[in-house]
């Protein structure tokens, strides 16, 4: 069926590859991986070429979103969080302009599928685990101890803060995934009014400007998202990675 | 839309730790076979860190490593 | 009836109490927003009782989300 409103999270294999008897085809979903990679690089690199000292447009466009992340991370993990920065500023990238691309017809949604946004999030939880254990050693676990608790409920709130943890990639994950796939099911559903009324005659077209306005409404509002959505990552990324370094309370 | 967004991110918080509560104690009956008392207890435990998750994300009491950023002495946790 | 199919069909069961914790928490939420609508300024000290109210009425529902799980996976 043509309005069906999965069919544009599909994964076709362009390139099949195949080593051991495990699959590693360059999909369309790869593709545009590697498309996100070199629009951002790309853009950065080009608009930050000139150098001028007095910023362009596009020039400021780079500086602005360079200085974002920068204080972001300043303000959640403080001037030592700045040796994440390359980190948490690709992340930031990525993130955000695998949502802006996505948002072009006929274009694939990369943090769309949850095994993507789950591998981020999973990256981020890694890198807190390794730098907290490497840096703070076995003082690392004091960050599952609050201070001024009772002992005897010691054990009870270790056992609540390890599965806090643990959940955070999760949430992590599916708060990306989730926004990015409703937000586009929503818009190919009302989309899919607008073909299906039309079809139907003159009424149909009158009738079929209700969904086309709200149409446009949700791509502006899809741009909204896509920004919020790469926001609240290298927000809490920020957070986590500040956990890392300063793990006592 | 701000409302929408933050009501998103709640709930998530809440799913996810009783989630992984139930996933980690599921886990633990199937490699320790201590079936059903993993999953009862991680269970509770999941949704005594999804509450937590979302006291933590609606800024209630403080974030694991505390406000001030230089990671000083970080108070008022409940 | 198979065993299996009646687990099934218990579970399917069980979350029904879900709903009741769900309609709960909708009377709590409700509830508190009418009362900080009429008085704003009392609003935000009440919110440790609001998540309170939330995590009591919440932990039945986990409850029988618990009975669904248990009927399934073991």
């Amino acid at each position: 069926m043509a309005n069906d409103p999965i069919h544009q999270f599909q994964i076709s294999k362009w390139i099949p590859i195949e080593i051991g008897g495990l699959d590693f085809s360059f999909t369309n979903s790869s593709a545009f991986m590697v498309a996100t990679v070199a629009a951002a690089g790309a853009f950065l690199f080009l608009t930050t070429s000139s150098r001028g000292l007095v910023p362009g447009r596009l020039q400021s466009i780079s500086e602005m979103a360079y200085e974002f992340v920068a204080s972001m991370l300043r303000d959640a993990a403080g001037s030592q969080g700045m040796r994440f920065f390359p980190f948490v500023f690709s992340l930031f990238m990525f993130v955000l302009v695998a949502n802006l691309l996505g948002l072009f017809p006929y274009f694939f949604t990369v943090t769309s599928h949850i095994i993507v946004t789950f591998a981020l999030a999973l990256l981020v939880i890694g890198t807190v685990l390794v730098y907290g254990f490497w840096k703070h050693g076995l003082g690392f676990l004091k960050l599952f101890v609050p201070e001024g608790v009772p002992g005897v409920l010691i054990p009870l709130v270790v056992l609540i803060e390890v599965v806090s943890f643990l959940s955070r990639p999760i949430s992590l994950s599916v708060r990306l995934f989730a926004n990015m796939l409703a937000g586009h099911i929503t818009l190919k559903v009302f989309a899919g009014f607008v073909t299906s009324l039309s079809a139907l005659g003159a009424v149909g077209i009158t009738g079929a400007v209700l969904p086309l306005i709200m149409t446009v409404a949700i791509t502006g509002l899809e741009f909204l998202v896509a920004f919020l959505q790469a926001y609240v990552f290298a927000v809490l990324t920020c957070m986590y990675l500040n956990d890392a370094l300063h793990p006592s309370h | 839309m701000a409302g929408f967004g933050n009501a998103l991110r709640l709930s998530s918080e809440f799913i996810a730790g009783v989630a992984v509560g139930a996933g980690l104690g599921w886990f633990i009956d199937r490699m320790a076979g201590t079936s059903p008392w993993g999953l009862i207890i991680f269970l509770l435990l999941g949704f005594g860190a999804g509450v937590l998750n979302v006291l933590r994300s609606a800024g209630q009491i403080a974030e694991f490593g505390a406000k001030p950023p230089a990671g000083g002495k970080g108070s008022d946790r409940k | 009836m198979e065993v299996e199919a009646a687990k099934a069909i218990g579970a399917g069961i069980a979350c029904l109490g879900m709903g009741g914790a769900g309609i709960g928490l909708g009377h709590i939420f409700g509830n508190y927003l009418a009362g900080a609508l009429r008085n704003p300024s009392a609003a935000d000290g009440q919110f440790g009782r609001l998540i309170f109210g939330f995590a009591v009425t919440e932990a039945l529902g986990i409850f029988s989300l618990l009975v669904a799980l248990l009927l399934l996976f073991t």
